[in-house]
């Protein structure tokens, strides 16, 4: 007969790292996702709710974290240059294309005040 | 391993195999699900429905079920004989229409009935009545006759005595006597003391029509003009007021004008103003930016404020629309009262509206398409047709008008329609050409 716990217990390895590519996966989604309605708003946010997808990401986020202490696994924590920077790079695209219409210069502006409230709110984060 | 999160944690080496299965079938449905999301994207099927139980649920999706006399249907229970009507809103071209009907338990069946869709907006798919002519108050000419139109009727002026009542002779517009003959014929104007109904005169920078011995004043220039030019009211001194009597109501913008206040653009009719929902509902009502009046708080607030004009709404009276296809090119037909007549010229049509009539085509009124209803399964009280609407994809409007006869009284518990587009290689190419067509005017500007 098949049991539950026992089965859990020996293949937590294996679903703890099949939430991590989860996750991958749903980020690379969700990236598609504001990427194409940053360029055509309702392309796809008409047919599929990006709500749908961060509650997703989030509750794989939950999974993971409490799989991670519940399996007592030390992960490392260590950023990459070259993705922090592509991210970065399309998150000011995203921020520039959202203030298209305007000025250039207000444009400009806007975009760098939204991002130096994006930086401090993260400051915050970080120090707390 | 590529995209691997977590490359420190390493399964024992028993599970590595297994993780390695177990994370190709999680790629492999990650990119079927990606397939099947384009799919649904660029093939879409959009759904509407009507619960005849519950007609007022804000949930119902399809427009106005009727009979043919504009009568909702009593708890579902629909006349025999009798056409009966609905429509739905859908932007985009679709290739099948599925109509479902469910029957209740105690209904006759409907087998074979036919239904047939047409495409266009509603207001032009209203029945015609006979053609309209000029509008009230226009000054016409046919060689060296002069008229003006006075309670829907034509009324020749004598000789000599259009200077004595101050009518500017270059405001009256030479026209055929063919023109003519869509407004009746009515006395002759002789008395040099009396205006006729329909006479426009201009006090103190306020313009006022006159209708039964009463001179009712425009609520501004804009309003006026919107119906009428400023050469064909005859300026008078405000002594001239004191010889009529003056109306408490009055007059606003030429019915089916756009009017734009603050944020937001009006459509205004009848002395009612319908607010429009949104921009999308705008374009795709046909209208033009171009013809948007702005407006001030007081012409605003002059009309009674209506419900929302959403996608699924109507043009209101007034409404122009102008055939573009190849079929009677240049015919323009105005709304009035659920009915369309036919304005016989191009001059009766400028006669009545100053903006940009509603592009529509003519093949609407002839092209349907047909399918007749079948039963589900043999016991089922649901029965269905599948209607190809791919005919109708070039077709202009907004709206599918569905219509059905049936053979006796029948009682139906809800209706359901289910647009789908076909898998097709022109229907990919029409959705890629549109989605250029928007980034384009997105980015560079409107075509």
């Amino acid at each position: 007969m098949w049991d539950k716990t026992n089965f859990l217990n020996k293949y937590e390895v294996i679903i703890f790292k099949l939430l991590n590519d989860l996750l991958f996966l749903l980020m690379a989604f969700f990236l598609l996702l504001i990427i194409a309605d940053g360029i055509l708003p309702g392309i796809i946010s008409n047919y599929y709710d990006p709500a749908i997808i961060i509650i997703l990401i989030l509750s794989d986020v939950l999974l993971i974290s409490f799989l991670e202490r519940k399996l007592n696994l030390k992960l490392i924590q260590k950023s990459n240059k070259k993705t922090v920077c592509s991210i970065l790079f399309i998150f000011i695209l995203l921020m520039a294309n959202a203030f298209f219409h305007l000025n250039i210069w207000l444009n400009l502006f806007l975009t760098l005040a939204s991002l130096l409230a994006g930086y401090f709110i993260y400051r915050v984060f970080l120090d707390e | 391993m590529i995209f691997d999160l977590t490359p420190e944690i390493i399964p024992d080496k028993n599970n590595q195999k297994k993780y390695l299965y177990a994370r190709t079938i999680l790629f492999v449905l990650a990119l079927a699900f990606a397939f099947y999301a384009a799919f649904t994207i660029i093939f879409p099927t959009r759904y509407f429905s009507f619960s005849f139980l519950n007609p007022n649920s804000t949930a119902n999706t399809i427009t106005s079920p009727r009979d043919e006399n504009g009568n909702a249907p009593d708890r579902g229970k629909i006349i025999a004989n009798r056409n009966f009507l609905f429509d739905s809103t859908l932007l985009g071209n679709f290739s099948e229409a599925k109509i479902i009907f469910r029957l209740n338990k105690k209904s006759t069946e409907i087998e074979g009935e036919d239904v047939s869709v047409r495409r266009s907006y509603q207001a032009f798919l209203y029945p015609e009545e006979k053609p309209i002519g000029f509008k009230d108050g226009a000054l016409l000419k046919n060689k060296e006759n002069y008229y003006i139109v006075s309670d829907e009727k034509l009324r020749k002026f004598d000789t000599n005595i259009l200077s004595s009542l101050g009518f500017n002779i270059n405001a009256f517009e030479e026209v055929s006597a063919d023109e003519l003959k869509y407004n009746v014929p009515a006395d002759d104007i002789s008395n040099a003391d009396n205006y006729p109904n329909g006479s426009l005169f201009k006090i103190n920078q306020e313009y006022y029509l006159l209708m039964n011995e009463n001179l009712t004043k425009f609520i501004s220039e804009k309003a006026y003009l919107s119906q009428y030019s400023a050469e064909m009211a005859i300026e008078k001194s405000t002594d001239f007021l004191q010889k009529y009597s003056q109306n408490e109501s009055e007059i606003g913008f030429a019915d089916g004008s756009l009017v734009a206040y603050g944020e937001s653009a009006f459509v205004v009719s009848d002395n009612k103003s319908f607010p429009i929902d949104s921009i999308e509902t705008f374009e795709a009502l046909g209208y033009s930016w171009a013809d948007l009046i702005t407006v001030g708080g007081d012409e605003a607030s002059f009309y009674t404020k209506e419900q929302l004009l959403d996608l699924s709404g109507a043009h209101p009276n007034g409404t122009v629309f102008l055939i573009s296809g190849q079929t009677d090119f240049g015919k323009k037909y105005i709304i009035k009262n659920g009915t369309k007549h036919l304005l016989p010229s191009e001059k009766i049509a400028a006669s009545w509206s100053k903006t940009n009539p509603i592009a529509v085509s003519a093949e609407s009124l002839a092209t349907s398409s047909n399918c007749n209803f079948g039963k589900k399964w043999l016991l089922s009280k649901t029965y269905s047709c599948e209607a190809s609407v791919d005919g109708l994809q070039n077709l202009l409007g907004k709206d599918y008008k569905f219509s059905v006869v049936f053979g006796e009284d029948i009682k139906v518990d809800s209706a359901e329609l289910q647009f789908k587009k076909s898998y097709t290689l022109s229907n990919l190419k029409r959705f890629t050409a549109n989605v250029i067509k928007n980034i384009k005017n997105n980015y560079v500007g409107q075509d």
